[in-house]
């Protein structure tokens, strides 16, 4: 695999989307952003899928279909908010509303993870939702945790994907970049 | 010209005042801290709120360092009356005399605009939007500029005071303490601002969850705006909260900085920045697409940007505490109170209304 992925973002009409950008390990060159209704005829092309953050939820943003192509093609994929939504509806998680918490600092338990290796423990995290999963289940596992329990990181069991309910990308999310360069380095980029 | 004499004296707070009594008629003269009072040329630019940034108006002003504290002495006696309910009285007429009990005709009443901020915390419920900026626009009588620009500096000068007058006869008059961004050569800093608090009562905002929560929000949506200019991992937040004490109020800012690519212009910049974040909410289309359907009239220069321009280095003032005269020569002035999940309705009332009370 090349060592400068190219990389497939796809934007999903939010204002958080550059931020996630420039937290990549990768340069700018090598970014291409594209609305979800673009991506899966670029899929092939692309060395990792990033599903960035967003408003309203995966099925009205058109992101479910957009991972079953990408876990079909195998293509390393990280989802951001919405993104982490998508991959959680897409293999058969259920989505509810919980209590909105937009600009929210949280205290996140990551545990030790295939996607995200070397960074475990308790993170600070800034939260932008109103909804979350619940009811994950095989292929996918929860890597991290708020204290009650909502889920806030997940990850497919063969396949190199994952999901981030809180934002990497945040200035309050002092670790982000870290998590971010621990993805790629976990699907073999490094 | 007006009655009021405008004099030149410290360039320390004064942004920038554009008066008729300066003028010439067809163009107009301007009055900034970046000159250095040598009348030379700078730019001047100007979008309403429903105008695309890249669209910004473009005018060329006269430079002359002023202060609007003789503005405010004159009319030192103007007291707020904060309370009044919104559009309480649809059919009434505000008098001249300022502090008058009579209540200023709305574009939203209190019902109209209870009901906006729980259609708005449902949107948010349904994951729609994060937050929106809700505003009402205010009918108010004053005999010109003058008099309006002085009821709104009556308890302390302004950081940014504007006084314009276009070509075309619309006209202005703001009271802003909000910087939208400013240009140093490659350098740009943003400064959004979010929480506002009587004066004296720092220690109360400072405690404030939603208010912090609210500021963290739109940071995080100047970081994008930016990032969407400036050289890569280049945008930084060197101070993520801090305290602007004004002489009505206490309000949060922050700062966000970072350094433009070779390749961006100014009017990329207003492109994108405009219409600011903390007038918006976020995310930015959503919350405007909402902000049109709750809202019953456009908010015009209210929410807009006015900016200045010479030699490369730029400043823009969001245009809140501002009013627009209107055809029949009355006045709008816009008032608004950021929406989140955590916004209890009736205190969001009281935010306005407290608001409106400069002018009232």
């Amino acid at each position: 695999m090349p060592a400068d992925p190219q990389v497939l973002f796809v934007e999903s009409h939010d204002s958080f989307s550059w931020n996630v950008i420039d937290c990549l390990p990768c340069a700018r060159e090598r970014v291409r952003v594209v609305s979800a209704a673009e991506a899966v005829d670029q899929l092939p092309r692309a060395d990792v899928l990033v599903l960035g953050p967003g408003p309203t939820d995966p099925l009205r943003a058109g992101l479910v279909t957009l991972v079953h192509a990408a876990a079909e093609r195998r293509v390393p994929t990280l989802g951001v908010c919405l993104g982490h939504q998508a991959l959680g509806l897409a293999f058969g998680a259920r989505l509810r509303r919980s209590t909105p918490a937009h600009g929210k600092v949280a205290m996140v338990e990551l545990r030790a993870s295939r996607c995200f290796p070397g960074v475990t423990g308790a993170l600070r995290a800034m939260r932008y939702h109103s909804l979350s999963l619940d009811d994950v289940r095989a292929p996918l596992e929860v890597v991290a945790r708020l204290a009650d329990g909502t889920v806030m990181a997940v990850e497919h069991r063969e396949l190199p994907m994952a999901g981030l309910q809180f934002h990497p990308d945040s200035h309050q999310t002092p670790r982000g970049r870290e998590l971010v360069t621990a993805f790629f380095r976990g699907v073999g980029f490094a | 010209m007006t009655a009021v004499e405008l004099e030149a004296l410290g360039r320390e707070r004064a942004f920038a005042l554009l008066g008729p009594g300066f003028g010439d008629g067809a163009a107009w003269t301007l009055v900034t801290e970046l000159s250095e009072g040598d009348g030379g040329e700078v730019g001047v630019w100007l979008a309403a709120y429903e105008t695309p940034g890249r669209r910004a108006r473009r005018f060329k002003g006269r430079a002359r360092p002023v202060s609007v504290g003789t503005v405010a002495a004159a009319n030192a006696g103007a007291q707020p009356s904060p309370r009044a309910p919104l559009g309480g009285a649809a059919s009434s007429e505000v008098g001249e005399s300022p502090g008058g009990a009579t209540p200023p005709r709305v574009s939203l009443d209190d019902g109209g605009f209870l009901d906006g901020v729980a259609s708005i915390r449902e949107r948010i419920a349904a994951g729609d939007v994060y937050q929106v900026n809700l505003t009402v626009r205010a009918r108010v009588e004053a005999a010109d500029g003058a008099a309006l620009l002085a009821r709104l500096c009556a308890r302390g000068e302004p950081r940014f005071a504007a006084w314009v007058r276009l070509p075309d006869g619309a006209e202005l008059v703001s009271a802003s303490p909000e910087l939208l961004f400013e240009v140093r050569g490659r350098a740009i800093r943003a400064e959004p601002m979010k929480g506002t608090a009587p004066a004296g009562q720092r220690a109360w905002l400072d405690a404030s969850e939603k208010d912090r929560a609210e500021l963290a929000m739109i940071t995080d949506l100047l970081r994008d705006d930016l990032n969407r200019l400036c050289v890569p991992r280049s945008v930084d937040v060197p101070c993520a909260r801090r305290f602007l004490e004004l002489p009505y109020a206490v309000q949060a800012v922050s700062d966000v900085t970072g350094t433009l690519r070779e390749d961006v212009s100014l009017r990329d910049v207003v492109g994108q920045l405009h219409p600011g974040g903390s007038v918006t909410g976020a995310p930015r289309e959503a919350a405007c697409e909402i902000i049109s359907a709750l809202e019953r009239t456009p908010r015009g220069l209210y929410c807009g940007t006015l900016g200045l321009e010479r030699g490369g280095d730029a400043r823009f003032a969001l245009l809140i505490r501002t009013a627009e005269r209107v055809r029949d020569g009355a006045w709008t002035y816009g008032v608004g109170s950021g929406i989140t999940w955590d916004s209890d309705a009736r205190a969001e009332l009281d935010e306005v209304r407290l608001k409106l009370g400069a002018v009232a």
